[in-house]
């Protein structure tokens, strides 16, 4: 194998290691710019285009800082034959052709793997896993930052306080400011009042959380009477208080009767 | 092309089996062996410096018998000629008639091992400059071509240096290493003792190169590969010595820049590897430039020796 042929194969071997590495880190950058923008509520596209972006810009990094002295450092016992080989490579000798010979030997008996950091490849793939179960986490407990109290909020009250201003409450806040899901009281069903919580991420309504009605007074003329009793053959008469009323009513269901 | 690759896989094999024969008769002094070899492969000429009785001889004519390459030694002294060395013309009768034939001298091998270089002549070191350099005599307006491969590996006496002339700074760059003999380790010497003191027959060392293989190691020895920044290193090891001017007054010549690349390749063939490594430029800067360095007297006054004071140019 010409010497030329082998050192090509060398640069073949040390370009997959860029691009896993690259990969790598773009994979540790997405994790990241995803887990924080999550909090932030911001679209999942916007980490995907930070890493792809990351993965081209490290991708060319590597390739120019990746050379054959990087191959040396991780194999010190051919470092010095791969160098002499290099630098000889246009030498037509016997020595030089039996040197060529002991490099490529050696050379096969070193994978791209051996170009790999260990140690830095397995903190990677740790800190990828971290990240990923961060992730998870945190759209299970359906974390936002939103949901969070200002924690500068406290601090203005106090300062609007020590200067005679009413701190603005949240029942005389803007209602505009009030986020689009609305209030935790969501809605009123007749006399009971239901607390709605409706999560973002899994869709659900709870109404496990519903408060008992308050008592009121129900004789009011605007709700119905309690008992509501009628008999077939008789008109209905209940509630009508002056008898000529109740002899009308009971001559209109005669007529409807006939 | 694939078989000439499978026998470059062998030339550890090779190596280790060399030192090991070599070893048959040399107790320790394992690196001095190597460097001895070091310098054989790429093409050069050793300095071997140590206290007498060492087995500098003894050691040299073993790696000449294991290499199979001819071998002759000459004492150095201060009467010796440089016709003792390189041979000189002989009146001969030939078919009636006187003819001057050049009588080959010592030179004539492949390994020359010049003892005590030191107490040679000026005129008689400088005789051996040619040859060591050109690989070749010249004697009147004859040039003879030496046989190849050719070395000379001198040696020199730390100690005991009245009535000796130093090399000068000139023909000691002209040695690729000066190799530093030391005592051995005190279960050495006993071996040494038990094996030369018993009454058995000497060992016999088998050949196993030739001086045709030795030429092809040198020229796979060339061809080793080195990469840009080991050879910066070695560059910037011997540059240093030059700018430092605290601890060296003369700093080594650019020839120890090529002579350093040259070791480190030899050292990596040795050790079985197609490439030079950093680890074989510093250990070769110490036999390679400890004779190209004049240490400064401040360096001297502390007491550092060209050993102590390459180290710091390496740091």
């Amino acid at each position: 194998m010409a010497i030329k042929d082998l050192f090509n194969e060398l640069r073949i071997e040390m370009f997959k290691v860029i691009i896993l590495n690259a990969f790598l880190d773009a994979a540790l950058v997405f994790l990241v710019s995803y887990l924080i923008l999550t909090i932030f509520s911001i679209t999942p596209l916007a980490p995907l285009i930070i890493a792809s972006l990351f993965f081209v810009g490290a991708t060319i990094w590597h390739s120019r800082t990746l050379t054959l002295r990087y191959i040396e450092e991780r194999n010190p016992e051919v470092s010095e034959m791969l160098r002499t080989a290099a630098d000889n490579k246009d030498s037509d000798t016997l020595m030089a052709h039996a040197l060529f010979n002991d490099v490529a030997r050696k050379m096969r008996g070193i994978s791209s793997g051996s170009f790999l950091q260990v140690s830095r490849l397995l903190t990677r793939l740790s800190i990828i896993f971290i990240l990923s179960l961060g992730i998870i986490t945190l759209a299970f407990f359906n974390v936002n930052i939103q949901k969070f109290e200002n924690p500068f909020l406290g601090i203005a009250e106090r300062i609007g306080e020590r200067f005679g201003e009413t701190p603005e409450t949240p029942e005389t806040a803007d209602v505009a400011s009030v986020d689009e899901l609305g209030e935790a009281h969501m809605a009123t069903l007749g006399e009971e009042q239901l607390d709605v919580t409706i999560q973002q991420s899994l869709n659900a309504i709870d109404f496990t959380n519903v408060d008992e009605a308050e008592e009121t007074d129900e004789t009011g003329l605007d709700t119905f009477p309690v008992d509501v009793a009628a008999q077939a053959g008789e008109a209905y008469t209940g509630g009508l208080q002056d008898i000529t009323d109740r002899k009308t009513a009971a001559d209109y269901s005669q007529e409807i009767k006939q | 092309m694939a078989d000439a690759i499978k026998n470059i896989e062998k030339l550890k094999a090779t190596f280790t089996n060399v030192t090991s024969e070599i070893g048959k008769k040399i107790i320790g002094q394992q690196e001095v062996i190597e460097q001895v070899l070091i310098a054989i492969l790429c093409d050069a000429n050793a300095l071997l410096e140590s206290y007498p009785g060492l087995g500098k001889t003894s050691l040299i004519k073993a790696i000449s018998e294991v290499l199979g390459l001819k071998f002759t030694r000459i004492q150095g002294t201060p009467d010796l000629m440089p016709s003792d060395i390189i041979g000189t013309y002989v009146i001969e009768e030939k078919d009636g008639k006187k003819i001057f034939k050049f009588q080959k001298g010592p030179v004539f091998a492949n390994i020359v091992l010049m003892d005590e270089i030191n107490r040679a002549t000026p005129k008689t070191q400088a005789a051996l400059l040619e040859s060591m350099q050109e690989k070749q005599v010249t004697v009147g307006n004859q040039t003879f071509p030496l046989d190849l491969p050719f070395f000379v590996l001198a040696t020199q006496n730390p100690i005991d240096q009245e009535g000796t002339y130093p090399l000068p700074e000139a023909q000691t760059d002209r040695f690729l290493l000066k190799i530093l003999v030391g005592y051995p380790t005190m279960d050495e010497e006993l071996e040494i003792v038990d094996r030369y003191t018993a009454a058995k027959e000497p060992t016999q060392l088998s050949t196993l190169l030739s001086g045709d293989s030795i030429r092809l190691l040198q020229k796979l020895t060339r061809q080793v590969p080195v990469a840009n920044d080991i050879r910066k290193r070695a560059v910037e090891i011997v540059t240093k010595t030059r700018k430092t001017p605290d601890l060296i007054e003369y700093g080594a010549s650019p020839r120890a820049s090529l002579s350093l690349i040259m070791a480190a390749k030899a050292k990596a063939l040795i050790d079985g590897r197609k490439y030079v490594s950093i680890k074989d430029i510093e250990e070769m800067a110490y036999p390679v430039l400890r004779h190209r360095i004049i240490l400064s007297f401040q360096a001297e006054r502390d007491g550092k020796t060209p050993d102590d004071v390459i180290k710091e140019v390496m740091k």
